[in-house]
């Protein structure tokens, strides 16, 4: 089995070499190792590439080595001895090729001075010295695949941009963007240099292009940004794997050389909190996994792959065959039933079976239809879309809402079902989805475009009302009547969240989270008037966020910490305007994500008392709830309940339009 | 089961087992296929159901004398609405049982042709899989391994399910 590692070297001022390293596998990450490693001992972590990792001694970086984990083979180099004597500022390291490749060389570049070092790493080795070379040779050349590519960052109000040269004439861009603290937005951009006409050319003519790093980054922010339509955003990163350590301001990258499937990433650092966000590109989610207690935010940290000596998928594939033998144990039983009771669903007449089916709304059909192939013929495969099988499911409710995730590249829309995590994918769109944001899901109905809205009633009745928010003031459409939108000033401040109906009355969050109420919104002499209830005491530290919905005729809200350490639920009392602190939701069940929180009655027991996230488990990829009961995370896996974990890491959140939406196919 | 009134004609059913049942025929009356018999005239006192076993036929019987109590909705056109939900959670109460008793219930309605009754039946089994993944449905229906979709006619029912919403 491969394991990625990442290792921590902690570089502190007393060079003490008997100090720690800290591995962890970014594939499990709730595993760590702290171990030493006699081949590490006194030498620096400076790079790994094609399966070697590049090692220097402490302090001079005079003495270099390339070190490989699986074979413990070790090559020392020469020492490193510059015309000027001044080896200590080797900024960057790669290794160009496999060793087995004769134009393999190691580069180190030179942090002051504009120059090069490299060392051939021919099959004879012949020449056993270091070569020393300007920048502009090496540019001269085609680039080649050098593994690594210099950075530097530029952080600029709530996003930071990271520019780094990519292969040949490729500049490459890694946009991140925070909201409330939290990444949830991450842009991959790439630029032939190559195929930009002499025009636009013009905008980089500042731009250096032979310079391995730019120190006047705010000339390249503004070339990015003047130029953004010739940048092509990437959906893909192949193999890649990108690494950005926000703290220390670096950036990596390399392609795995023993696991491809590992690719995809951009890692990110967490500058403040301990945490490591792995964004997909491909799924444009971020996995949240924690780093180590004894990492502090001065450590530095390297991304590599090294393959366990114990851990040839042997613990997997024992796993894996008990699960088997679990399964056929549990079918020779129900052979037996069959043996003693002699009823069986193939007893039945044909017609009978389909008279059952015709009683299953979409996702019973779906599933019965997959249990033999007997239903499989009574049941054929139909198209939800067709109006004239709308009847059928009309009358059917689901178990709980879906997670809805609209998938802007790709254009396709998956729904989740929390209760099985099966998934559903819809194609063919009736409406461009793409770059549009979801504001509001209510009866079923999804509302996209802009500011906050909130749906009254479903827009199919007659008294449907679209409740939007802008600048200080609220807009307010009748679906039925075709009037214009009418404005009010509100007064209120903006931007307000999760805007909610209680009756008549509007109330929505404040961006700090404090309540503000519209009393008889839309009735034909209103009064406007503004309630700010007294806000509920949180025990959180954290930034938390804040959510409102409605529960019968009661408000709830609910305050979640950064990383779900936290959750508590509190009961408005709208008339008294006090929150009430409360321990349990009785049978019902709530949904929460940024656009759309619901609380509503759950139908089956294993339901209720729970609050759902549109998370994913970053192993079984199921949605993750909290147990209002246990106080912890967990994940239903059929009808079990499996894993507890008490917050979000280890968890997946998606960077894509999402929305909770109970079905309905009116 | 013999609560007889005096005046009504008597039917004997037999079931499997050789349990003998003595119902009004009006109870009867409730299975289309009882009726049929009776208005062709080829039924004896007794009609053997040699495919129904006493539990179940005893199950049936309590079904159909319920309705038969019950009034129909052609007979008045305002029936009374106490009757309508008192008949319902009958039903409701009715279906609580296991899901062999279900299935055989529902054969045996089949046979008999009770309407209702396979109506009710079938809906309770809908309701028993609601929420339910394939594998449960299996283990909940009895459905017989040998019958089970190939691997790889699985793996086609799924990407064709997953795609039912186009």
């Amino acid at each position: 089995m491969v394991v990625q590692y990442v290792t921590k070297e902690n570089l502190g001022a007393d060079e003490d070499s008997s100090r720690d390293q800290y591995y962890y596998t970014l594939h499990d990450p709730l595993t760590k190792y702290q171990c030493q490693i006699p081949e590490l001992l006194g030498r620096r972590f400076r790079g790994y590439y094609h399966g070697w990792v590049i090692l220097s001694d402490h302090l001079q970086n005079v003495m270099w080595s390339l070190w490989n984990p699986v074979t413990s083979k070790m090559i020392h180099f020469p020492p490193l001895i510059l015309k000027d004597g001044d080896a200590v500022y080797i900024s960057e390291c790669c290794l160009s090729a496999p060793l087995d490749d004769p134009s393999s060389v190691l580069l180190l570049t030179r942090k002051i001075k504009p120059g090069l070092v490299f060392f051939r790493l021919e099959g004879k080795r012949k020449e056993l010295r270091w070569n020393e070379m300007s920048l502009k040779r090496l540019t001269g050349q085609d680039g080649g695949s050098i593994g690594e590519y210099p950075s530097h960052s530029l952080t600029f109000c709530d996003t930071v941009t990271y520019f780094l040269k990519g292969r040949g004439t490729e500049l490459l861009c890694i946009n991140v963007g925070f909201c409330k603290k939290r990444i949830e937005a991450v842009y991959f951009f790439k630029l032939n240099m190559a195929s930009v006409n002499s025009e636009d050319l013009e905008r980089f003519k500042s731009l250096d292009m032979s310079c391995k790093t730019w120190d006047d980054m705010e000339n390249m922010e503004a070339i990015f940004h003047n130029s953004m339509r010739l940048w092509e955003q990437l959906f893909d990163l192949k193999d890649a794997i990108f690494f950005v350590d926000l703290g220390g301001d670096k950036l990596g990258y390399y392609r795995p050389g023993i696991a491809s499937e590992m690719g995809g990433y951009i890692h990110i650092r967490d500058e403040i909190d301990k945490i490591l966000y792995s964004y997909n590109v491909k799924e444009n989610t971020i996995f949240l996994s924690s780093m180590p207690s004894l990492v502090l935010p001065t450590t530095e940290v390297s991304l590599w792959e090294c393959r366990l000596e114990n851990d040839h998928g042997g613990a997997k594939c024992t796993l894996d065959s008990k699960q088997e033998e679990n399964q056929i144990v549990v079918r020779s039983v129900t052979d037996d039933e069959i043996g003693l009771n002699e009823w069986n669903l193939l007893n039945h007449p044909f017609d009978i079976l389909e008279m059952i089916m015709e009683h299953c709304g979409c996702v019973e059909y779906l599933n019965f239809r997959a249990t033999c192939k007997r239903c499989e013929v009574a049941a054929p495969l139909i198209q939800w879309s067709n109006k004239t099988l709308l009847r059928r499911l009309q009358t059917y409710s689901l178990v709980s809402p879906w997670l809805v995730v609209v998938d802007e590249n790709q254009g396709i829309i998956t729904f989740t079902d929390p209760m099985l995590g099966d998934k559903y994918f819809m194609k063919n769109l009736h409406v461009s989805l793409a770059y549009q944001n979801f504001f509001c899901s209510r009866f079923g109905w999804l509302l996209f475009f802009s500011s906050d809205f909130e749906f009254e009633s479903p827009p199919t009745s007659p008294d449907c009302m679209v409740v939007g928010f802008a600048r200080s003031v609220v807009l307010i459409h009748y679906v039925a009547r075709e009037s214009p939108w009418l404005t009010i000033c509100a007064g209120a401040d903006y931007p307000v969240f999760f805007p909610t109906f209680l009756g008549k009355d509007l109330y929505a969050l404040g961006s700090d989270g404090k309540l503000i109420g519209f009393k008889a919104l839309g009735e034909e002499v209103y009064s406007l008037a503004i309630v700010e209830a007294r806000s509920p005491i949180s025990c959180c530290t954290s930034p938390a966020r804040y959510y409102l919905m409605k529960c019968d005729k009661d408000l709830l809200k609910v305050i979640v910490g950064k990383f779900g350490e936290r959750v508590e639920v509190f009961k408005s009392d709208v008339s008294k305007q006090e929150w009430e602190k409360i321990d349990s939701l009785g049978n019902h069940m709530i949904y929460i994500c940024g656009t759309t929180c619901l609380c509503i009655e759950a139908e089956t027991r294993e339901m209720e008392n729970k609050i759902y996230f549109p998370l994913l488990h970053s192993k079984n990829r199921k949605i993750v709830f909290y147990s209002l009961e246990t106080c912890t995370y967990q994940t239903f896996s059929g009808e079990n309940i499996q894993q507890h974990f008490k917050d979000f890491i280890g968890t997946a959140y998606h960077l894509y339009p999402h929305a909770w939406i109970e079905p309905s196919w009116s | 089961m013999s609560t007889s009134s005096s005046s009504s004609k008597k039917i004997v059913l037999k079931s499997a087992d050789n349990e003998t049942f003595e119902i009004d025929e009006i109870v009867a009356l409730e299975s289309q296929a009882i009726k049929n018999m009776i208005e062709d005239e080829c039924a004896d006192n007794v009609i053997p159901l040699g495919n129904i076993d006493s539990k179940t036929l005893s199950k049936i019987i309590e079904y159909c004398k319920k309705h038969a109590e019950s009034p129909k909705k052609d007979d008045n056109a305002d029936i009374d609405e106490k009757a309508v939900e008192d008949l319902k959670s009958f039903d409701a109460e009715f279906a609580k049982v296991d899901m062999p008793l279900i299935q055989d219930i529902l054969m045996a309605a089949n046979f008999l042709n009770i309407d209702n009754l396979i109506g009710l039946m079938c809906r309770t089994i809908a309701d028993r899989i609601k929420g339910k993944t394939p594998e449960e449905i299996r283990k909940i229906l009895n459905i017989n391994k040998n019958d089970l979709l190939s691997p790889e006619q699985e793996a086609k029912a799924r990407e064709e399910n997953s795609w039912a919403f186009d």
